[in-house]
């Protein structure tokens, strides 16, 4: 991989990322949310996957299943939160969670 | 088979993961085998580590490592190493689990089917973290394994969650070996710091080139950590009223192996210690203290968990002060027998006690002879051997080889040598007062018996190993690096006399009861025996006046204005008496002339603004608050923002 490959990947995956964290700030929907999340972290992904590519390193590819397994952890975690909070709020919109209000 | 080592604790915790965390509703039986039998495993597995450790393998300590985590230079490694001192510990550990927990499997099979899983559950965790600390070659196993302990110690004190007592009582050690916890943190940090290695052989091998003035506070830290975790004086208040706990929890957790813990930890660190004499020589008076005291505590109590709850305080005091000396063998020798003879006083004590109704007074075990005479007996049994009476207990075998090793220690040996003998009087008074009374004739309650394999068989061979280790002591003290020491005839002498003069004391005060109710008079308003409440006193309730003053009436302190304190009239006072009116109205001009320019102190004021205007800024700063996911995650995305270009700039180049 060259190295202009390895910018244009970088772009990419901050693009990634950014579109991830804007639906995480845009959106209401707590399900959404979660799926911007999910966007968000594919970008730190790809370009873990990158920078290992570039370098010839597996340690790339060894934080990327890293990083799809602490995914996976938190959507386990975020759906049964998303869950509990349909059932006490009677809602999916995420400013309904307001306890923290100051 | 050094290889097998990392597998021992792994079926406890496999046992732990099953019952915590399966969410399958199980049947009784199954709970029960599950957890009883993956405690029995590290046992079975222990057995072949330990024979071929005594074949040879020891002698090079082979450390079998775990896992390498790679941090710039350092490389923190967890390892577990095969020597000595960790197969006698964990051999000791697994064996005495497993026979709690087959007892366990008995004692507790009445309980609710949840609050059985929960108890098998943290029992297994904790036999998990206990193999996990005496196998440990490094800091960061031991300190894992050491909060794990910790942790379950406190939801097994508090396992009867609907007393507040038992809640209390968790909480209380919780607390209380936590402020030790935080030190032995502290401690192992700096010899982290100091030698560059997180494994024990690196660590002790670097000793010699820490300097003294480094060495002291490290080993004085490491040493209250395990102060802390063994229940000694100044940390002693914790271990009596942990008994809130089930009496199996009280034999494994409270007696045998977690209070142990401490002694393992300072017999891995003895080279660390032999390099600070100083801190030795506290070591030692603090361990000897707590050996008298808790032995005299012990005499004075009516509840017989209490009783062995304070022996097992005193006994540790002897390994404690073995270990000051400079005797480690001696001292896991003694743990090693202590573990087996104090969990076999509490299983027939538990066993006697269901016999009385549940009742756990020593008053109400009066004719256990007759109701439960296997009970009894092997209750007397570890009593004799707790007593330490002479050639037929291990007990004496361990315990005269600790008081050879302070006899010989030097100056001070003797002295140091004359109390620890006072203290086993006492030992072998306060254990066969129990025996004594649980002879005599008492109401014949009919209760129906415990029966059963699982009831008798760890009794009886707890009870075996209780008066046969006695011949494997000398052989326990050369395998652990140390040499038997060789008495003078007289000290061995008055060593076998004193559990006898003991045992003949309890003979009198059983007989004059009377004579205990006056010196338990005498010592209630001795401090000594108060320092419960005087603990309360002091840290508790001023920590909460402090933050009650923090906080003032309704938390609003910080901006709550200046009061003025109400004039004092003093002319008044001395109304009369001229030379005394003339002092006062030269002082009030004074004070008129300097304090007043002083009055409103303009730095008080000044500071007073600043936090007056705090609170307005909280006013305008809190309608940001919104408590909104999105907006949080706005502000959460900036700062980190904010980092990055923090970073980005001081990395400049």
């Amino acid at each position: 991989m060259t190295g202009t490959a390895l910018t244009g990947m970088m772009i990419v995956a901050a693009g990634l990322f950014a579109t991830g964290v804007f639906g995480v700030l845009a959106r209401r929907g707590i399900l959404f949310q979660l799926i911007a999340l999910e966007v968000a972290l594919s970008g730190p992904a790809l370009a873990f996957i990158a920078a290992g590519a570039y370098h010839g390193d597996a340690e790339g590819q060894g934080m990327f299943v890293l990083v799809l397994t602490l995914a996976a952890a938190e959507v386990a975690v975020g759906l049964a939160l998303f869950l509990r909070i349909r059932r006490s709020k009677g809602s999916d919109d995420s400013d309904a969670v307001s306890g923290l209000k100051g | 088979m050094a290889s097998l080592l990392p597998f021992v604790p792994v079926s406890a915790l496999l046992g732990f993961v099953l019952l915590a965390l399966v969410p399958l509703r199980l049947r009784r039986g199954v709970v029960i085998g599950v957890g009883v039998g993956a405690a029995i495993v590290p046992a079975l597995l222990m057995l072949p580590v330990g024979i071929v450790c005594v074949g040879g393998a020891c002698e090079t300590g082979a450390v079998v490592t775990i896992l390498t985590i790679h941090v710039g230079q350092l490389a923190a490694q967890i390892a577990m190493s095969l020597d000595p001192l960790s197969v006698v510990a964990g051999i000791t550990v697994a064996v005495v689990g497993a026979l709690v927990m087959i007892y366990a499997g008995a004692y507790m099979s009445e309980e609710p089917v949840g609050d059985l899983r929960r108890f098998f559950a943290y029992m297994n965790l904790f036999l998990a973290g206990m193999l996990a600390v005496v196998l440990a070659a490094d800091v960061l196993l031991l300190f894992l394994g050491w909060e794990t302990i910790g942790l379950c110690s406190f939801f097994l004190i508090a396992y009867y969650t609907k007393r507040p007592k038992a809640v209390a009582a968790g909480t209380k050690a919780l607390v209380t070996t936590r402020v030790a916890d935080t030190m032995l943190l502290a401690g192992l940090m700096l010899l982290f710091l100091a030698t560059g290695t997180t494994r024990f052989d690196g660590m002790l091998a670097g000793v010699g080139s820490i300097d003294a003035w480094h060495l002291a506070p490290i080993a004085g830290l490491i040493a209250i950590g395990a102060l802390g975790k063994s229940a000694q004086i100044p940390f002693h208040t914790w271990l009596p009223s942990a008994m809130a706990g089930p009496t199996p929890v009280s034999a494994l957790l409270h007696s045998a192996t977690m209070v142990a813990a401490g002694v393992i930890l300072l017999v891995r660190l003895a080279p660390l210690f032999a390099a600070v004499p100083e801190i030795s020589a506290c070591v030692a008076v603090l361990g000897l203290a707590t050996a008298m005291l808790a032995a005299l505590a012990a005499l004075l109590q009516t509840d017989v968990k209490k009783l062995l709850a304070f022996s097992t305080m005193s006994q540790i005091g002897f390994m404690v002060l073995a270990l000051g000396i400079g005797a480690p063998a001696a001292a896991l020798a003694h743990f090693a027998i202590h573990a087996v003879f104090k969990s076999l006083l509490f299983l027939s004590a538990g066993i006697m006690s269901h016999g009385a109704h549940g009742d756990t007074g020593i008053e109400a075990l009066r004719g256990s002879r007759r109701r439960q005479p296997l009970a009894f007996w092997t209750f007397a049994i570890g009593a004799a051997a707790l007593a330490g009476l002479p050639l037929v207990t291990a007990g004496w075998y361990s315990k005269e080889a600790m008081l050879g090793a302070v006899l010989s220690s030097g100056l001070w040996g003797v002295p140091l040598w004359a109390l620890a003998v006072a203290a086993v009087v006492l030992t072998g008074t306060y254990s066969f007062r129990v025996v004594f009374v649980a002879a005599g004739r008492g109401p014949d309650k009919s209760i129906a018996p415990w029966e059963g394999l699982a009831v008798w068989a760890p009794l009886v061979a707890l009870a075996v190993l209780a008066v046969l280790s006695g011949f494997l002591v000398d052989a326990l003290i050369r395998f652990d690096g140390g040499t038997p020491s060789e008495l003078p005839w007289i000290a061995t002498l008055l060593g076998a006399a004193a559990p006898l003069a003991g045992v003949a004391l309890a003979r009198h005060l059983v007989v004059y009861p009377q004579l205990l109710d006056q010196l338990r008079a005498k010592l209630r308003h001795r401090k000594v025996f108060r320092i419960d409440s005087l603990y309360y006193f002091i840290l508790v309730r001023g920590f909460r006046k402090l933050s009650q003053v923090m906080a003032g009436p309704g938390g609003e302190q910080a901006i709550a204005p200046v009061l003025e304190a109400p004039p004092i009239d003093v002319v008044k006072l001395v109304a009369g008496d001229p030379i005394g009116r003339a002092l006062v109205a030269s002082a009030t001009r004074l004070v008129k002339a300097v304090v007043a320019a002083f009055d409103p102190d303009r730095i008080d004021l000044l500071w007073m603004r600043f936090a007056r205007a705090l609170g307005r800024a909280w006013e305008h700063v809190h309608r940001i608050q919104t408590g909104r996911v999105r907006d949080q995650s706005l502000g959460l995305a900036l700062g980190f923002a904010g980092l990055l270009l923090f970073a980005w700039g001081t990395s400049w180049r």
